[in-house]
């Protein structure tokens, strides 16, 4: 299931997947799976991705009915 | 030494990525080694056990019982098996039948004689299937042990790493 939460999060911050990726150290690659929900990223690695974008996790990574990822 | 850098070079994903990379190796590895010692048996008969195939046989042997005892110590048994007596016994039969079956074959190439291959085949069929029921028993009882032993110990205590 894409994370496209997290792709606008990151688009309205004007950042690039490279940029994002070094500020919370991971490849570029590991970004751009966790977007394409390719890969399931751990509670740490979505918080600094979380404080880095200044979100919460629910507002990227939670799921339900309402809120739901695309 | 620059080359060499303590902390890893690898984030998360990549980690996982090379954990499975290095999973698929070790089975590769396993298997290979089994049908190696097979061939090499079925080559050159069964006496090649005892030279041609010793080192093959040592590394299996330790490759198993490693991974035997890891997951013993961490409390895993299968993935999609469980732990209990039919699946023991349906496993033992199932391993016994085919390691059977390779002897009893080695046994009609050697000596061209149904009558002895058969008698080698059920000879083996029991002992085999005895020997890994009891194996297979005393493991899943000592990975019972170990679960029970886990899930106490993990409610007022740190998670093992």
């Amino acid at each position: 299931m894409k994370n496209l939460r997290l792709k606008l999060a990151r688009m309205e911050k004007d950042m690039s997947q490279t940029e994002l990726a070094k500020r919370v150290g991971v490849t570029r690659q590991t970004i751009g799976m966790v977007e394409s929900g390719d890969y399931n990223p751990t509670l740490n690695l979505c918080i600094q991705i979380c404080k880095e974008l200044g979100k919460t996790l629910n507002d990227l990574f939670w799921e339900d009915n309402d809120n739901e990822m695309v | 030494m620059k080359w060499f850098n303590r902390k890893s070079n690898l984030d998360e994903m990549q980690e996982l990525q090379l954990l499975k990379a290095e999973s698929r190796g070790f089975w590769i590895g396993f298997i290979g080694l089994a049908v190696a010692m097979a061939v090499q048996t079925f080559l050159y008969g069964a006496e090649s056990m005892g030279n041609m195939v010793s080192g093959e046989f040592i590394v299996f042997l330790c490759m198993g019982l490693y991974l035997i005892g890891s997951c013993l110590r961490n409390g895993i048994w299968d993935r999609h098996l469980k732990a209990t007596p039919a699946v023991n016994i349906g496993l033992s039969l199932l391993a016994a039948a085919v390691t059977a079956l390779f002897d009893a074959i080695l046994s009609y190439r050697n000596y061209h004689d149904a009558f002895t291959a058969l008698t080698v085949f059920v000879v083996y069929f029991l002992i085999i299937s005895v020997i890994l029921l009891v194996t297979l028993t005393v493991c899943s009882s000592l990975y019972r042990r170990r679960r029970k032993h886990l899930e106490e110990e993990s409610d007022d205590s740190e998670p093992r790493e």
